[in-house]
């Protein structure tokens, strides 16, 4: 089989895009489904298969569609296959061989792909695919969300997210002798300082960082857990995937932190621009790229076009050109925007093209794309003719991540200015700091605005709170505010466009970029296709985002909809496997319990008139009634109308007794009654029980 | 439906306080002819009303917005059990499809029933119509988070709301949620249970026979949707309706969510309707119809249009929300079963 094509940059002591969680030194050897892989000591599995040349996930909708970490399957040891993990968080270890996750396969199926493949080793060509078919079904993230928990730990604070905010909330909570835990989900601290940058007057990030880590490193109180996913909220504990490592082998458990307060660090989720293409394989959002070559060195090619509308994107931009990477063009979809990124691009020699938004994206040869780009008011002017890169790398601004705000009950609102949902209302034991609480103009807040939503954070659980000033966004002079979300015009024959990079695959509604056979349908057909349910899945915080921009959810009520629709996956399971929780709350009562045959059920109480009384019925025949016969006073009128009477409680496993209540006041005990067992009357008499 | 109705058959002036979000937000009933109700007299008012809805909603909002359903019914305690029993003859005693199911795939310890065609409203298809009708009917919306109330001794109220000031001569509180932010709490206590209700939606289950699943314990419902995904109701908190689900499905499946929404809610203390004054005061409630809330409709316009048929008059007299309530005669099976708070 031919080479596979490396996507690594090569290595620079001192480019911040070195890969710095690998060891190039120490190259391991591994397989995923047979398939065999290098990559290098502290890969995960996805970023040691992107470096290998792997960029597709398989196909949806007819198309392929990139893998990334916001979309990758989960994956299982062969040795232990029914243990789903995580593709992205789980580190790789020599010699291992790795599988496709069963449980999921089931659902995903599989490409049928033996003529592909054949043709493939034919041709010695590399296969860049994962070959995942989605067309069944789109789940692949968060098998692991409802993982019997493990472990329990007590604490007195939680803090999910491990960026500035939530490493200078763990530091001030420190000093009021609390128990701290605090969940990253990335492998590193630190959050995205680096992607953003300092502003004015703020050291390095790395020096920040440094200075705020150092003294909690060493902390005996503070538990921090990295390559950690919080999976769900509550006001009293946190659960939390995590995975730990053996020499061979890797266990996955659920930790559940019993907690008195949670502090919720979430940060910004990056917002796909929507244009048809945008999740084709080379299409990557700039902080997903920023990560991947920071973290891994892992990088597609030799050439990109980024195009954005936040400034800091820009800087992915030159980092990569530090790194050789030919920069075909660097756009923003704002119109004379300000930033000090683009100085320092001019320093670079690269023109910054404003007013500018990708209108479509499509394949082109050997794995690059075909990108057009158009003007932003009106986008169906094009501009130019279309660039031929290996990587598209977008940025369409930045979405508080308030998807564990939501899972706990959280509310939020639409924010028209910022196209963003934001927080409001309260939940209890449960605060927002940092950037997913109030982002800033320029996507996230500045450092030292974390730090101190960090502090009052933890200072809103303190009985004698003090009053530190509420961090307020900060405006620079010479940084223009992000831009809106990048819309382009939709047309017949182009590629699929989805409305965010996870795993929902939610695509636009009102406009099918499809050729769309319903039009063509006679109108009465037409209208009763539009009967027809939506297609039903857990939406992320940015499809909704995305579905209110696209006037497909009405602006006052995307909060609402949010609140119903965001945060919500994960399996629901049978009570028996309920963690922690065995009874549901529901009496099964299987057995046949007696009946008491000496009073009747309330609700038969007056339906028979107020001469209604327990007796015990003898009936002309052996046959069985069941409870809730009717009985009548005589063959005339079978009808419940003329009821007098029901049957209420039998005991035919002991002594074949029949108990009713029943209206006697016309009736002596002598007198034929007719009891209705649904399909005829049988004549019986009754014994007063009591008076 | 009732305002509309107020409206158009009774030609009141009617404005309505209502959240639009209704429309984007998960079921929070069902809309379906059935619900546990073993009292005939009930009954009797449903299948009344119903005759008089139907051509309505269709001609407001056509054919497709009412379809008959078969709803699978399951029980697991003898006292719920024991309940469809006497509905069971109920409906075999008046000709309505039902059957008692010995042989199905549930565990033997369990009961089923099986209804036949049971209307049940689309709401997908009705709420952007039913908007439109009282539009043109003249019915004034208004949302309900900017109504103030001022109610007076005689049963009139002055309402605020936005700019407007509106005196009204009847105020009716027509679903549990209103009844739950504006009555009393001594009437809510001496009424309903307080209780959870939990809405969710679920990604596409595959190999779901059953069209609708009802049962009487926790008020759940699932519907199965055209796409395969089920919209489940009950009265229970979410980390519980996993549970009960799985019960009440037959066989085993891999169930996703898709959405979900648990809200406050009021259940019946004695499980019999609720349609008249709340306690001392001069508001009205409505409240306690379960799944089949619009299809009384006609009958709840004309009792607050106070032109009730001496049938309809009977009924709601003893079913109002005063101390006059005769809860001893139309306890009606309740779906908690006691239980408080869960």
């Amino acid at each position: 089989m031919k080479r596979p094509p490396s996507h690594r940059l090569s290595y620079d002591q001192d480019a911040l895009f070195s890969g710095q969680l690998i060891d190039r030194g120490k190259q391991i050897h591994f397989h995923l489904d047979g398939r065999k892989f290098s990559g290098f000591k502290g890969d995960t599995v996805l970023s040691a298969i992107l470096g290998s040349g792997v960029d597709t996930m398989g196909e949806a909708f007819d198309e392929a569609i990139a893998l990334s970490p916001n979309l990758c399957p989960p994956i299982a040891l062969k040795s232990a296959p029914a243990i789903p993990l995580p593709l992205n968080r789980t580190r790789v270890q020599s010699g291992q061989e790795y599988i496709s996750y069963d449980g999921q396969i089931a659902k995903i199926e599989r490409q049928k792909t033996h003529l592909k493949n054949l043709a493939r080793s034919i041709f010695k060509k590399f296969n860049r695919s994962l070959e995942y078919d989605f067309s069944q079904g789109t789940d692949i993230n968060g098998a692991w969300d409802e993982d019997v928990t493990s472990s329990t730990l007590n604490v007195d604070l939680v803090i999910v997210g491990g960026g500035i905010t939530g490493l200078s909330a763990a530091q001030y909570a420190l000093e009021k002798g609390w128990r701290i835990a605090l969940i990253e989900q990335r492998p590193i601290l630190g959050g995205d300082a680096r992607f953003f940058g300092a502003v004015e007057g703020e050291e390095r990030p790395d020096v920040f960082l440094q200075k705020l880590l150092a003294p909690l490193k060493s902390a005996s109180m503070l538990k921090m857990h990295t390559s950690t996913q919080a999976v769900s909220v509550t006001s009293t504990r946190v659960r939390a995937h995590q995975l730990s490592y053996e020499k061979n082998s890797v266990t996955s458990s659920i930790v559940e932190f019993k907690t008195k307060h949670v502090i919720l660090a979430t940060g910004m989720l990056e917002r796909l621009p929507l244009f048809p293409g945008n999740r084709l394989p080379g299409v990557i959002g700039s902080r997903t790229a920023f990560n991947l070559a920071m973290n891994y060195g892992v990088w597609k090619g030799k050439s990109i076009a980024l195009c954005t509308g936040s400034s800091a994107a820009t800087q992915v931009a030159l980092l990569a050109a530090d790194m050789g990477i030919k920069i075909c063009r660097l756009a923003d979809s704002r119109i004379n925007p300000n930033s000090r990124f683009f100085e320092f691009a001019k320093a670079y020699g690269m023109s910054l093209a404003t007013g500018l938004q990708v209108v479509s994206a499509s394949p082109h040869k050997l794995g690059a794309l075909e990108v057009q780009l158009g003007l932003v008011n009106t986008p169906s002017q094009l501009s130019g003719k279309p660039l031929i890169v290996d990587q598209l790398i977008v940025c369409g601004g930045w979405q508080p991540d308030l998807s564990l705000w939501h899972a706990a009950g959280g509310q939020t609102k639409w924010n028209g200015k910022k196209q963003q949902l934001q927080a409001f209302g309260e939940l209890e034991n449960i605060v927002l700091a940092g950037s997913c609480q109030m982002s800033g103009d320029l996507g996230s807040m500045s450092m030292s605005e974390c730090s101190i939503s960090g502090h009052i954070a933890v200072q809103e659980f303190s009985e004698n709170a003090l009053a530190i000033t509420p961090a307020s966004t900060q405006t620079i002079s010479h940084e223009s505010a992000d831009g809106l979300l990048p819309v382009s015009e939709q047309k017949y024959g182009e590629s699929v466009c989805y409305l965010d990079s996870g795993n929902s695959l939610a695509r636009p509604q009102k406009v099918d970029t499809k050729f769309n056979w319903r039009l063509f349908l006679p109108s009465i057909l037409q209208r009763f296709m539009q009967t027809q349910e939506d297609v039903v899945t857990g939406y992320s915080i940015n499809d909704i985002v995305a579905r209110v921009i696209l006037n497909e959810i009405p602006k006052d009520y995307a909060g609402i909809f949010a609140k119903e629709r965001c945060g919500v996956s994960g399996e629901l399971l049978p009570s028996s496997q309920l963690n922690g929780n065995k009874s549901t709350g529901v009496t099964k009562t299987d057995e046949d319990t007696p009946h008491n045959v000496s009073v009747p059920p309330d609700f038969l109480i007056g339906r028979f008139g107020s001469g209604a009384v327990m007796v015990q019925l003898e009936l002309s025949s052996n046959e069985t009634l069941d409870i809730g016969c009717l009985i009548y006073p005589d063959h005339e009128e079978l009808v419940p109308h003329h009821a007098i009477g029901a049957v209420t409680a039998t005991q035919y496993s002991t002594q074949d007794k029949v108990f009713a209540y029943l209206n006697i006041s016309e009736l002596d005990s002598t007198h034929p009654i007719v009891v209705f067992n649904g399909t005829h009357g049988i004549n019986a008499h009754y014994v007063l029980m009591h008076k | 439906m009732i305002a509309g109705m107020l409206a158009s058959e009774h030609k009141k002036r009617v404005c309505m306080f209502i959240d639009n979000a209704v429309q984007l937000q998960l079921s929070r009933e069902l809309g379906l002819a059935f619900d546990f109700f073993t009292r005939p007299q009930t009954w009797e008012i449903l299948r009344l009303s119903q005759v008089q809805l139907l051509p309505i909603i269709t001609k407001i909002s056509g054919g497709d917005v009412i379809k008959n359903v078969n709803p699978l019914i399951v029980c697991h305690r003898q006292d719920s059990v024991d309940a469809m029993g006497h509905l069971y003859h109920l409906f075999m005693g008046n000709d309505w499809e039902i059957e008692r199911l010995s042989e199905h795939k549930y565990t033997p310890a369990f009961a089923a029933f099986r209804l036949r065609k049971i209307k049940l409203i689309r709401a997908k298809i009705l709420w952007p119509a039913l908007f439109n009708w009282l539009n043109t009917l003249g019915v004034e919306i208004f949302s309900p988070q900017d109504l103030e109330i001022i109610s007076h001794r005689d049963g009139s109220a002055t309402l605020n709301a936005q700019t407007q000031s509106m005196d009204v001569q009847r105020m009716v509180l027509a679903d549990e949620q209103a009844i739950h932010t504006l009555a009393t709490h001594s009437d809510i206590d001496r009424l309903f249970t307080k209780s959870y209700t939990t809405s969710l939606i679920t990604e596409p289950v595959e190999d779901i026979t059953e069209a609708m699943i009802l049962s009487p314990e926790f008020g759940f419902s699932a519907r199965t949707c055209q796409n395969n995904s089920l919209e489940v109701l009950a009265h229970i908190n979410m980390e519980m309706l996993g549970g009960l689900l799985h019960k009440n499905l037959p066989g085993e499946h891999s169930i996703r969510r898709a959405g979900r929404a648990t809200f406050p809610s009021l259940v019946m203390r004695d499980g019999a309707p609720l349609a008249g004054k709340i306690g001392r005061s001069s508001i009205w409630g409505i409240a306690g119809f379960g799944h089949t809330g619009i299809f009384f409709a006609p009958a709840l316009a004309r009792l607050i249009a106070d032109r009730s048929s001496a049938l309809e008059a009977r009924y709601f007299e003893l079913r109002l929300g005063s101390s006059k309530r005769q809860m001893a005669n139309i306890v009606d099976f309740s779906s908690l079963h006691g239980e408080e708070n869960i």
